[in-house]
């Protein structure tokens, strides 16, 4: 290719770039749309969609059980996507049984309804309930699929759960219309394994590390809809017509994905500018043939 | 420029964070282990209160029963003392007996036949060819008796490769998103809940 061999030389110094000149570039990515927003263009997932429709059809007073189940290390990814869905779900007047399978769980879910109770005139033990930390993760969604009065007894103060308005009618986790787990981790696939089995349709919020690892649920039909990261919560900020975090960040998310994957393409030209300089393209050691995961001459295979 | 002093604390910090992407340095070393310090603390605080609020509270209620689990714990520590080691091997052999049963049940029907199924597909869509296939051919890379890599089964081998490859490149993209997610809000903390340079 004579335009690759024309820019070569200069795929080369590329190859030697400090990479802190990389960070700021990256950094000012994120940070320029910040002060001037692009106003760049947003389509709605599928999935996403899926999970608005979904939460559209409940009826009015559906019960719900929210469930928080991440770290503030994904704070800043799920929950513009726990607002964005509650803000929905509160529209509808849904009744709300608030499960926290993290220590950081009944934290958030307080936060999150004393922002929004008063917009949405919910009143706590009416609308909603929040129970504390129930250890034991898939033991504990076990225990719930089996015996839900058991296994949430009291809530954050102490006060028996059931005796409360919002849930007073409930005898079985079955009893429940729609359950939505934000996560970082396994969680929602225990909730796929233990309660979607009951009947009651399950929706993810998920960090985006997490998508990969639930889409096989959400393409055999199980998880009834997915919103992945920061991204997903922008789209549903979209459809519901609620702006609000996840939008304002997503002219950065873009710029600073367009930045990385334009320093891929140029990192990926510079080491192959810097192996064809060294002649190895040419002696087949790195030319393919011996890629993959090491797999291939093991358990006596021969090649 | 905000007067809060909890918003510089936590600007301060953030600022000391980012400093390792310049270079490793004693400020970031000092803000690393002040996390770390605070991270343990806070779990073992939690484990405290759940503890003392799902066992010992209701056990000096009247519930007899949690006596059982409460010795379970006790005994795991036994562990460090050389002559009491197999007493730790009951609550654990316990935990994890019950724990296998959980997994089994649930995961049986939800993550292996469901799966399956879910790759019965009509072959009516490229989408569909895709999922069939591509199942196929993943499942023959993991087919590590096979006595040739060559022919049918070496094709289908390394197309299962490439699509692994491809699911790999999808799991990296969704974890750059992550990162500048969390990036995101950070710089628009700093830039604006801090220094109010941004609405």
């Amino acid at each position: 290719m004579a335009w690759f061999e024309r820019l070569k030389p200069r795929f080369e110094r590329f190859d030697k770039i400090d990479s802190r000149y990389i960070y700021l570039a990256v950094f000012l990515s994120v940070l320029l749309p910040l002060f001037r927003p692009i106003g760049l263009p947003i389509t709605v997932g599928e999935q996403t969609r899926e999970a608005f429709l979904l939460v559209d059809g409940l009826p009015q007073g559906a019960l719900v059980i929210m469930s928080p189940s991440f770290a503030p290390s994904s704070d800043a990814e799920v929950v513009p996507q726990m607002m964005a869905l509650l803000k929905h779900l509160m529209s509808k007047n849904a009744k709300l049984l608030w499960v926290n399978l993290t220590v950081e769980g009944s934290m958030y879910a307080t936060r999150a309804m004393d922002s929004l109770k008063d917009e949405f005139g919910y009143e706590y033990g009416r609308d909603y309930v929040i129970t504390p930390y129930l250890p034991g993760q898939q033991t504990a969604i076990a225990s719930i699929a089996s015996d839900i009065k058991g296994a949430l007894t009291v809530d954050v103060s102490g006060k028996p759960v059931w005796d409360m308005e919002a849930v007073s009618g409930v005898s079985s986790i079955s009893d429940f219309d729609l359950l939505i787990d934000f996560n970082t981790g396994d969680t929602c696939i225990y909730y796929l394994q233990q309660v979607q089995p009951k009947g009651v349709r399950v929706i993810a919020g998920a960090s985006g590390v997490t998508v990969p690892y639930l889409m096989p649920y959400l393409g055999s039909g199980q998880l009834a809809g997915l919103l992945g990261g920061l991204r997903g919560a922008a789209e549903y900020e979209m459809v519901s017509k609620t702006p609000g975090l996840a939008l304002g960040g997503m002219d950065a998310q873009s710029l600073s994905h367009a930045a990385i994957v334009l320093f891929i393409i140029l990192g990926n030209a510079a080491n192959l500018a810097a192996k064809s300089r060294r002649g190895r393209l040419d002696t087949g050691a790195d030319n393919g043939e011996n890629q993959g995961f090491g797999y291939e001459n093991q358990g006596g295979t021969s090649k | 420029m905000s007067r809060d002093p909890g918003v510089w604390v936590a600007a301060l910090l953030t600022l000391a964070v980012w400093s390792y992407l310049i270079k490793q340095n004693l400020v970031f070393q000092v803000v690393e282990h002040v996390f770390i310090g605070i991270s343990a603390a806070h779990a073992m605080t939690m484990a405290y209160f759940t503890i003392r609020a799902k066992g010992v509270q209701p056990l000096l209620a009247g519930d007899v029963s949690l006596l059982f689990p409460l010795i379970g714990g006790v005994l795991l520590y036994s562990r460090f003392l050389p002559k009491t080691t197999w007493l730790s091997r009951i609550p654990l052999g316990f935990t994890m007996g019950t724990a296998a049963a959980v997994v089994i049940r649930g995961s049986v029907d939800a993550s292996f036949v469901k799966q399956i199924q879910a790759t019965m597909l009509p072959l009516t869509s490229l989408d569909n060819v895709l999922m069939v296939v591509g199942t196929i051919a993943t499942v023959t890379y993991f087919l590590f008796n096979l006595k040739s890599r060559s022919g049918v089964g070496g094709y289908l081998a390394r197309f299962g490769r490439y699509m692994m490859m491809a699911a790999f490149g999808a799991a990296y993209g969704n974890t750059v998103m992550m990162r500048m997610s969390l990036l995101i809000p950070r710089v628009r903390f700093v830039f604006g809940d801090w220094l109010g340079l941004v609405k």
